[in-house]
């Protein structure tokens, strides 16, 4: 139907179903977001821990990790909670809603109760699953556990829930989103500086407050960082510059003649290097942003580690527990495997999409020196992380050469190559960002599928360690990935076929459902 | 005649600026009145005030009998309102958004406004991210118009829309204020405006210079204009004789908006071996809004002084 008519039959809903329908929808969209980040962060945690605790249980150090970041996860929904809010105000969307006589305290509630759906189902039951299959196992935490920790996470939750959304409606949201972290940070340390108000407190609550607010600090400095640096530095310049050669070429354009486009450039006065350092100074420019805001948010990190271990006794850490380190390292090993992939991939597909390439072609410079500039651009804080790998020493021990090279290779190296594979042949970041996590997945099971032509010492040396990282960091990542492009690409290609062949909806979600379900086997039997 | 909206001695501030001062307007039911200013000049303001929206520095505010910031709730029950640029969840399909906001009014809100977004030509199906900026103030106004509201109050509601839909929609203002209902509307498009509004007030350095029914204004000011051999030879009358609402001078020729002019003035300035090209006409709504707020004085009156603009009535 083409018309609106139909709506007329139609009976209207309460305001509350209509509010919170809307809410959760919203919600729902931004859970998934959350859980990809808690997967990330469970997966640099796993990566490192393999390294230093290869000893540990398995078992247990799942269900360990998912009562970790299930814990999280209600502090992670009420940054998307603040972010609604701040989204319907700062669009002028809150003015609307309030001309239909809907009030902010309806508006608010239905955003509170949404906020404790989305984690009763992100946290709640991963955690008592968890619960339940430890307690079976070896009776390692106690029913009690679900209660006690489900009300610190939740607490935390509500107070992320309130400091962000005043932040974030009161000041620009990434700035407020920065600032009402900051908040939660002090708030935190407040009270474990006053265990008495804070009874709840335990080690392993602490250690949830812990990844919380690492996690929303990570990730607000990272946004804040690039979001500020990329606009006072990085799209200036690279305007500028390109303005320059813009005027450059087109005098030379009209003056054109048999001598070659860096000679003609040089003859008008710009700088006579075009082809390749021109390339490199531009790339640099063009990546100054995204560079200064990984630099700053892994100094800023540092710093506010730093705080969290001078503050040992206040926040009752104990620094020679292993899962201490551990998640450290699970931090830093996360925030090198999204840097590496990150730049990788948004340097040549952003080229891609902005058609800088054609524009740089178009300018006399070759293709080989424009992807050779990048990649020197972006490898290079790659190089420098893993010089100071070798030389800082960790968690109070010097790492062998070996186990730097295999991080190395593993959270920097490979997601970079992927990203760059990917960022090359797609235009779209996103699908680029997916392809390369899959593409990263076929390199790792490379050799498991060859395992048998392999002699035993090579398999010794490469299988189980790439083994153990597959089936416990990869896994979950590569199936996420996989049935996401999968579905993006099918759902592309159906809809491309449902304007032509009329096939229904239904049958193209089906479709996707039995295509996603195949891969997920198939990635099981793998 | 029911006054819908009543405003005396309002003042607004933002840090520095004065907004409104001393802002005063009475509309009373059933007419559609235009509220017209340059940008920048209050309007959005005080109609952000009329809804609760933000709350005036002092002043005395009633809109439909209600004090808009303390009976918010009540008042958006009975007042429909479209922002200059109306924000809607992009994510919502039409059908989506009119069901949802289908949730806060009458049982009637879906049945009239699946006959609005029919008359206006509205997909159901398509995203809002989807939407034109025109298909999206057509959507804002279906949305109010469903409602069925008492007053309508309308920010730049046209901008956007294709002139076939813009008449037709502003026609339809005047249907709206014929069963009773009243409509403000501040807009730059005076043309249009000026063939649907009854009543009109200009609004200038924070205060209405000029309010009434547009017809009466019409009668009371007059556009003057003629040509001058010298512009340095004083004009023939005085600066007492006429008010001066706003003139503009383009070489020789001078145009300005009085009010007051008498037959005798006029033969006066006929007469006079200086000037030629006199002629007196009655002003379009354009002309009193060009006039208005284009001058600033007019220099070389018979006493020696320039004939400083009147700003207030």
């Amino acid at each position: 139907m083409t018309t609106c008519e139909f709506l007329a039959t139609e009976k209207p809903p309460r305001p509350w179903v209509a509010i919170l329908r809307k809410d959760l929808r919203l919600l729902a969209v931004a859970s998934g977001l959350v859980i990809g980040i808690l997967l990330m962060c469970q997966l640099g945690l796993r990566l490192s821990q393999l390294y230093y605790f290869p000893d540990l249980y398995y078992g247990k150090r799942e269900y360990i990790y998912t009562f970790w970041f299930a814990n999280a996860a209600p502090a992670l929904i009420a940054i998307s909670v603040a972010g609604i809010c701040a989204f319907e105000y700062h669009q002028g969307i809150q003015r609307w809603t309030s001309s239909l006589a809907m009030t902010t305290r309806q508006s608010l509630f239905s955003k509170l109760l949404g906020w404790l759906l989305i984690s009763a189902v992100v946290h709640t039951s991963p955690t008592a699953i968890a619960i339940y299959m430890t307690h079976m196992d070896q009776g390692y935490w106690a029913w009690g556990d679900l209660v006690r920790n489900g009300v610190d996470a939740y607490l935390i939750g509500l107070q992320g829930l309130l400091f962000l959304i005043v932040a974030m409606t009161l000041l620009e949201p990434l700035l407020g989103f920065l600032v009402g972290s900051v908040l939660l940070l002090c708030f935190q340390l407040i009270l474990r500086n006053y265990p008495a108000v804070f009874e709840l407190a335990n080690q392993e609550v602490n250690q949830t407050a812990y990844v919380v607010v690492q996690t929303l600090l990570t990730f607000g400095l990272v946004f804040a960082s690039y979001r500020v640096l990329r606009w006072r530095w990085g799209v200036g310049q690279f305007s500028r510059w390109i303005g320059f050669y813009r005027q450059g070429i087109q005098t030379a354009v009209i003056e054109r003649n048999s001598v070659s486009w860096s000679e003609e450039l040089g003859r008008i006065g710009g700088p006579s290097r075009l082809p390749f350092w021109s390339l490199v100074s531009q790339a640099f420019r063009g990546q100054f942003g995204l560079l200064c805001g990984f630099g700053a948010a892994v100094a800023l990190f540092g710093g506010f580690e730093s705080i969290f271990v001078h503050f040992e006794s206040l926040i009752a850490i104990n620094e020679n527990h292993p899962y201490f380190y551990s998640q450290l390292m699970g931090f830093k090993a996360m925030m090198g495997f999204l840097m590496a992939g990150v730049l990788g991939i948004s340097t040549f597909s952003m080229d891609r999409q902005q058609d800088r390439f054609q524009f740089l072609g178009y300018l006399g410079a070759e293709p080989k020196n424009i992807v050779l500039s990048r990649l020197i651009v972006t490898a290079l804080p790659l190089v420098i992380g893993y010089s100071l790998c070798l030389v800082i020493p960790v968690s109070g021990g010097q790492l062998d050469r070996e186990m730097v090279l295999r991080l190395f290779t593993v959270v920097i190296a490979m997601p970079f190559v992927a990203g760059v594979i990917t960022g090359l042949i797609f235009r779209n970041p996103i699908i680029a960002f997916l392809s390369g996590f899959l593409l990263l997945g076929v390199i790792m099971f490379t050799p498991l599928m060859f395992h048998e032509l392999l002699s035993h010492e090579l398999k010794s040396q490469i299988l189980n360690p790439y083994h153990s990282l597959v089936s416990a960091g990869f896994g979950w990542l590569l199936r996420l990935s996989g049935i996401v492009l999968l579905l993006m690409l099918l759902v592309q290609q159906v809809n491309h076929l449902l304007k032509r062949n009329r096939i229904s909806k239904r049958i193209t979600a089906a479709l996707c459902v039995v295509f996603a379900s195949t891969l997920w086997a198939l990635f099981d039997t793998l | 005649m029911h006054r819908m909206i009543e405003a005396h001695q309002v003042w607004k501030t933002f840090g520095p600026n004065q907004v409104l001062r001393d802002f005063e307007l009475t509309i009373p039911s059933g007419c559609v009145f235009a509220l017209l200013g340059e940008n920048g000049v209050g309007k959005t303001t005080f109609i952000r005030g009329l809804m609760g929206y933000l709350k005036f520095d002092h002043g005395h505010v009633k809109v439909v009998g209600l004090d808009p910031y303390r009976d918010t709730l009540a008042l958006r029950r009975r007042v429909g309102y479209v922002s200059d640029s109306p924000a809607f969840y992009e994510w919502m399909t039409v059908a989506e958004t009119a069901r949802f906001a289908s949730a806060f009014h009458t049982p009637d809100f879906l049945k009239n406004f699946a006959d609005h977004a029919t008359n206006f030509e509205l997909p159901p199906r398509t995203k809002i991210s989807a939407l034109s900026k025109g298909m999206k103030s057509k959507l804002a106004l279906a949305l109010v118009l469903a409602a069925d509201p008492e007053l309508l109050i309308l920010d730049e509601p046209t901008s956007g829309l294709d002139p076939v839909v813009r008449r037709s929609f502003l026609e339809s203002m005047v249907d709206l204020a014929g069963t009773g209902k009243t409509v403000l509307i501040a807009s730059h498009q005076i043309r249009e405006i000026e063939r649907v509004a009854d009543r009109v007030a200009f609004l200038k350095d924070g205060r209405i210079c000029e309010a009434g029914l547009l017809d009466d204004l019409k009668e009371d000011i007059q556009s003057l204009s003629f040509a001058r051999r010298d512009t340095l030879v004083s004009l023939p009358f005085r600066e007492s004789e006429l008010q001066l609402l706003g003139a503009t001078e383009a070489g020789r020729t001078t145009s300005c908006l009085v009010r007051g002019l008498s037959k005798d003035l006029v033969s006066r300035l006929e007469s006079d071996a200086n000037i030629f090209d006199v002629r007196v006409s009655r002003p379009s709504l354009e002309d009193l809004y060009v006039g208005l707020f284009a001058s600033k004085k007019l220099k070389g009156t018979a006493n020696g002084s320039s004939l400083e603009l009147e700003t207030h009535p």
